[in-house]
C-alpha cells in the first residue's frame, strides 16, 4: 500500500470534466503544497483509488456537476469504501439543497467556484487535517482492538488453566475492560479468584486491571495475604492520586479465598458487589457484609475479612454492570445471571443498552454427599413488611425475573408460580412482619437444571401459627369461608408443599416443561 | 351465545390492589338480580386471581345464592380453572373454559 508520511507532500485527487478547470484547479491545489493527480471523471478516480488503495491520497476535490456519475455520488462512494478519506465538492451553485444533502453525506465541505486561491487553502488545509485525524484514530481503534483480544485470551486462559470447570460471561464496553479475573491456587490447599473492575471504560482501565492482577498473583504465589495484597496496591493507587499528574483511578475488588480442608469460605470485598452463594436447593444468601470497605485508591482503609462455610453448592460473584443492568430492567442479578450464563440463548438484547462492562462468574462446590444436580438460583431478595402495598410491583419483579431467565420459550407455569408468591408474600408481610418496616421476610426462587421445576422459599421474622389447612379447606369450600384462601392455594396448586418453623418458613415445589436448559 | 341476563367483564387480574374496585361493580349488579338470574363473570381477561380476589368471586356467589340465583364464570387460563378446583368453587358455580 502506497502511504506518504508527514514530511511528504499531501497527496490531492483532482476530479474535473473541463480540462479548463481542471488545469486551475491543479495549479491551485500545487499551491497549497499539494502533490496533485487530475482525472476527468467520477469513474476513472474511482479506479485509480481501487488499483492503489485509498490511502496513496489525503484528499479528494471534485466538481459537483459531471457527465454520468456526479460529484456527489463519487463523494458517497469513496466515503463507503474509505470514510478517513475527506472529500471537497465544487460547484458555482449555492442551493441550499445542494449544501444540505452535502452535509447529510458526510461531506467534509465544498469550493465555490470560480476558485479563489485563499478559500482554497482554507479548505483544503482543513480537509487534510481531518483525513489524518481520521487515520489515527482508525489506527488507534486497530490498536485498543489487539488489546482487548490479548485481555480477552489473557483471562480465558489463566482461567482454564486455573479453574476449567468455572463458568465466565464477559462482555467489554468498549475494546478493551475494566473488568478481570483471576485465580490462584497456593500450595496449603487453598484457592483464591480475585476479581476487579477498574474505574472507567479508558484503555488505562484495562491495563490497571491486567497489572493488579498480575502483581497480586506474584504475592499471593510468594505467601502474601491478601490483606497486604490489597493494601500494596491501596497505597500504589493513593500515591497516583497524590502525585501532580494523578490518575484519580480506583479499583474495586473481591478476593474469595477457598480453603478445601477446612471447607471454609473467606470473602475479602473492597467495593465490589456481594458475591452469592446458593445451595442444592439453589437458595442463594448474599455473602460477606453488607458494607465492604471502599474501592482501592480511595482511602487509607483495613480490608476486613468475614467467612461462611464452604457448603455444596454455587458460588456467584460479578461486577457491579450486572448490577446496574438488572436495576435498569427492574430484575433480580441472579435472573439475569442465569440468562447470560446459560450459552443456550442469545443476549445481545439484553446487554445492548447496558451502561458498563459485565463479568460474571460461577463455578460448583460439591462433597461426597452431594446430589448430581443444583439447582440454579434466580431470585433472593429482602423485603420489609411495610412493602404490602407494592405487592404488584414485587410480582412484576417476580414476573419479569422469572421471564428472563427461561429465555424466548414460553413458560406455562409461570402463572401457578408467581400466584403462589403473591399470597406467600401477603401472608409473610400481614401476618409474619405484622406490616413492620423492622420486620423482614426472605423470598428465594431457583429453576432445576433442565427448567422442568420450579422451588420457592418464602420465610418471615414472624412467630407464625400452627393451621390446620386441610380441615380449613373443607369448611371454606363448603361453607364459603373467605379466610385462610390464600394458605389453601399455596398447599393446592404447587406439586409439593412444606411449611416448618410454625409456618414462617414455606417451601413449595412446581413442576412442568419449562426447558430453560 | 351468551344467555346471561347479567354479565361483569373483568378488564384483567382481580388480585388484593383492585379487588375492591371489581367488587363494587359485581354489586351494582347483584343488586338488579333477581329469582333464578344467572350472573356472568367474564374472567378471560384475567391472568391471575389471587386468595383477596377469589373473596371477591366467593361473596359474589353467596350474595346470589341468597337471592335464588347462580353464577357462571368464564375462564380463560389453565391456571385459574385449577384455582377453581382445588378451591372447590367449581362446585359452588358453573365454570366454563378455557
Amino acid at each position: 500500500m502506497d502511504t506518504h508520511t508527514s514530511a511528504q507532500k499531501p497527496h490531492a485527487l483532482l476530479v474535473d470534466d473541463e480540462k479548463s478547470s481542471r488545469d486551475l484547479g491543479k495549479i491551485m491545489l500545487e499551491r497549497c503544497g499539494c502533490k496533485v493527480t487530475s482525472v476527468e471523471g467520477a469513474g476513472t478516480a474511482k479506479a485509480l483509488i481501487e488499483q492503489g488503495g485509498s490511502s496513496r491520497f489525503d484528499l479528494v476535490v471534485s466538481d459537483y456537476w459531471m457527465p454520468g456519475e456526479s460529484g456527489l455520488e463519487l463523494m458517497k462512494s469513496i466515503t463507503q469504501e474509505d470514510s478517513t478519506l475527506s472529500v471537497v465538492l465544487m460547484t458555482a451553485d449555492g442551493e441550499r439543497e445542494i449544501l444540505e444533502t452535502l452535509i447529510l453525506n458526510g461531506g467534509c465541505g465544498y469550493i465555490h467556484k470560480p476558485l479563489v486561491l485563499e478559500a482554497v487553502r482554507e479548505r483544503v488545509e482543513r480537509a487534510i487535517e481531518r483525513t489524518r485525524h481520521m487515520r489515527e484514530l482508525r489506527e488507534m481503534q486497530i490498536e485498543a482492538n489487539k488489546v482487548a483480544d490479548n485481555q480477552r485470551a489473557l483471562l480465558e486462559r489463566q482461567l482454564a488453566l486455573r479453574w476449567p470447570d468455572i463458568e465466565l460471561f464477559f462482555i467489554s464496553k468498549s475494546q478493551a475492560s475494566g473488568d478481570f479475573v483471576s485465580a490462584v491456587e497456593l500450595s496449603d490447599n487453598r484457592k483464591i479468584l480475585l476479581a476487579s473492575d477498574g474505574s472507567g471504560h479508558e484503555l488505562s482501565s484495562a491495563f490497571q486491571s491486567t497489572y493488579f492482577h498480575g502483581l497480586a498473583r506474584g504475592m499471593l504465589e510468594r505467601e502474601a495475604t491478601i490483606d497486604e495484597v490489597f493494601a500494596y496496591f491501596n497505597d500504589a493507587l493513593l500515591a497516583e492520586w497524590n502525585s501532580s499528574d494523578a490518575s484519580m483511578q480506583s479499583l474495586a475488588t473481591c478476593a474469595l479465598i477457598m480453603d478445601l480442608e477446612s471447607k471454609t469460605l473467606e470473602i475479602a470485598n473492597a467495593g465490589f458487589p456481594r458475591p452469592f452463594h446458593s445451595n442444592p436447593d439453589g437458595f442463594a444468601s448474599a455473602l460477606g457484609d453488607e458494607v465492604g470497605a471502599p474501592p482501592l485508591g480511595w482511602f487509607l482503609s483495613e480490608f476486613p475479612r468475614s467467612q461462611a462455610p464452604l457448603g455444596p453448592g454455587r458460588i456467584y460473584i460479578w461486577t457491579d454492570g450486572l448490577s446496574d443492568l438488572a436495576a435498569d430492567q427492574g430484575i433480580d442479578p441472579l435472573a439475569l445471571a442465569d440468562r447470560l450464563l446459560n450459552k443456550n440463548f442469545p443476549h445481545e438484547n439484553l446487554t445492548s443498552n447496558a451502561g458498563d462492562d459485565i463479568a460474571v462468574l460461577r463455578f460448583e462446590e460439591k462433597d461426597e454427599n452431594s446430589p448430581a444436580s443444583f439447582h440454579y438460583p434466580l431470585i433472593s431478595v429482602r423485603i420489609s413488611g411495610d412493602q404490602l402495598d407494592n405487592i404488584d410491583t414485587w410480582q412484576a419483579y417476580c414476573e419479569k425475573s422469572l421471564s428472563i431467565a427461561q429465555g424466548p420459550k414460553t413458560n406455562p407455569l409461570l402463572s401457578d408460580v408467581l400466584v403462589c408468591i403473591r399470597e406467600g408474600l401477603i401472608n409473610a408481610l400481614k401476618h409474619g412482619c405484622e406490616a413492620r418496616d423492622d420486620r423482614f421476610c426472605e423470598l428465594r426462587v431457583s429453576r432445576s437444571p433442565n427448567g422442568e421445576s420450579y422451588l420457592v422459599q418464602i420465610k418471615d421474622e414472624g412467630e407464625g401459627h400452627e393451621f390446620d389447612w386441610e380441615a380449613h379447606a373443607d369448611k371454606a369450600a363448603e361453607a364459603l369461608i373467605p379466610e385462610h384462601r390464600g394458605m389453601i392455594m399455596m398447599q393446592t396448586i404447587p406439586e409439593r408443599t412444606c411449611v416448618s418453623e410454625n409456618g414462617t418458613l414455606i417451601l413449595m415445589e412446581f413442576r412442568g416443561e419449562v426447558g430453560a436448559n | 351465545m351468551n344467555t346471561a341476563a347479567l354479565s361483569y367483564q373483568a378488564g384483567g387480574d382481580i388480585v388484593s390492589t383492585n379487588a375492591n374496585t371489581h367488587l363494587e361493580e359485581i354489586e351494582r349488579l347483584l343488586a338488579r338480580m333477581s329469582g333464578s338470574q344467572v350472573l356472568e363473570l367474564d374472567l378471560r381477561a384475567s391472568r391471575m386471581i389471587d386468595s383477596v380476589g377469589l373473596n371477591v368471586i366467593v361473596k359474589t356467589i353467596r350474595t346470589a345464592e341468597g337471592k335464588g340465583g347462580r353464577i357462571r364464570m368464564l375462564i380463560g387460563n389453565e391456571s385459574i380453572k385449577r384455582i377453581c378446583t382445588f378451591t372447590r368453587l367449581d362446585q359452588k358455580a358453573e365454570v366454563v373454559g378455557p
